[in-house]
């Protein structure tokens, strides 16, 4: 199977947890972070791998509208973000 | 003396403007740059790097949430000296590992990767060190010192 590329869509999908750094912290962020944080239901875009960890880099919007570049753990990109 | 101080060009930068305004070479195409960040001590971070591969940029760890943000600038300023600034918010993360104590911006021409160009560096107005979790937030340009990333020739 192959991997993602360029442009390819995904929709962040972690019902169980408002966000992806409020799973990666354990608890509840404050209110400004919670509001900054890539939560559930979110679609994401795929740019490439990081040249020098591998990770898969992502593009988003936050709640603000301000659009966002995020490394994702591989782990977390192929059970967490599914094709949008 | 080759330390930077805020909103200095790297040596790369100063070559690449040199070579466009004097008609020496053309300029690259048009292309989205990039802000990093730095651990470097203040003092530290030597002008004639030309890659984020140098000894002295330290950036951000990638394993953690973090990665370069477009830096999306304003065109330059009709004035002298001329400035440009990031035209809006500039926000990392969110960081799933703690990356330590940021005291820079640098302006790069790629994503990621050490190959990357370094075309400017700003030194924060304050050190900042997100925890796992946090997402670390820059206000937008306005132009008026102190406010947001300026470049200025």
């Amino acid at each position: 199977m192959s991997g993602p590329v360029m442009g390819d869509r995904f929709m962040y999908h972690n019902p169980d947890v408002f966000g992806y750094g409020e799973q990666a912290k354990g608890g509840p962020l404050t209110s400004e972070m919670h509001d900054l944080d890539l939560r559930d239901g979110t679609e994401v875009q795929f740019i490439e791998f990081d040249a020098d960890s591998g990770w898969p880099i992502v593009e988003w919007v936050d709640s603000t509208g301000l659009g966002r570049i995020t490394t994702i753990d591989p782990v977390l990109f192929d059970n967490q973000f599914l094709p949008a | 003396m080759t330390a930077l101080s805020q909103g200095q060009m790297f040596q790369y930068a100063e070559q690449q403007a040199l070579n466009a305004v004097f008609l020496k070479a053309q300029s690259p195409a048009v292309a989205n740059t990039y802000l990093a960040l730095s651990t470097t001590a203040i003092g530290a971070l030597q002008s004639t790097e030309v890659s984020m591969a140098g000894a002295s940029i330290n950036e951000y760890a990638t394993a953690s949430g973090y990665a370069r943000q477009n830096y999306n600038p304003t065109a330059a300023s009709a004035a002298s000296p001329s400035q440009l600034w990031n035209s809006a918010q500039i926000t990392w993360g969110p960081f799933t590992a703690a990356p330590g104590t940021a005291q820079w911006g640098i302006a790069c021409d790629a994503v990621s990767g050490t190959a990357a160009h370094t075309i400017a560096a700003f030194l924060l107005s304050s050190t900042r060190t997100p925890a796992i979790g946090d997402s670390l937030q820059a206000a937008a340009g306005t132009g008026a010192a102190g406010v947001g990333f300026i470049c200025q020739v």
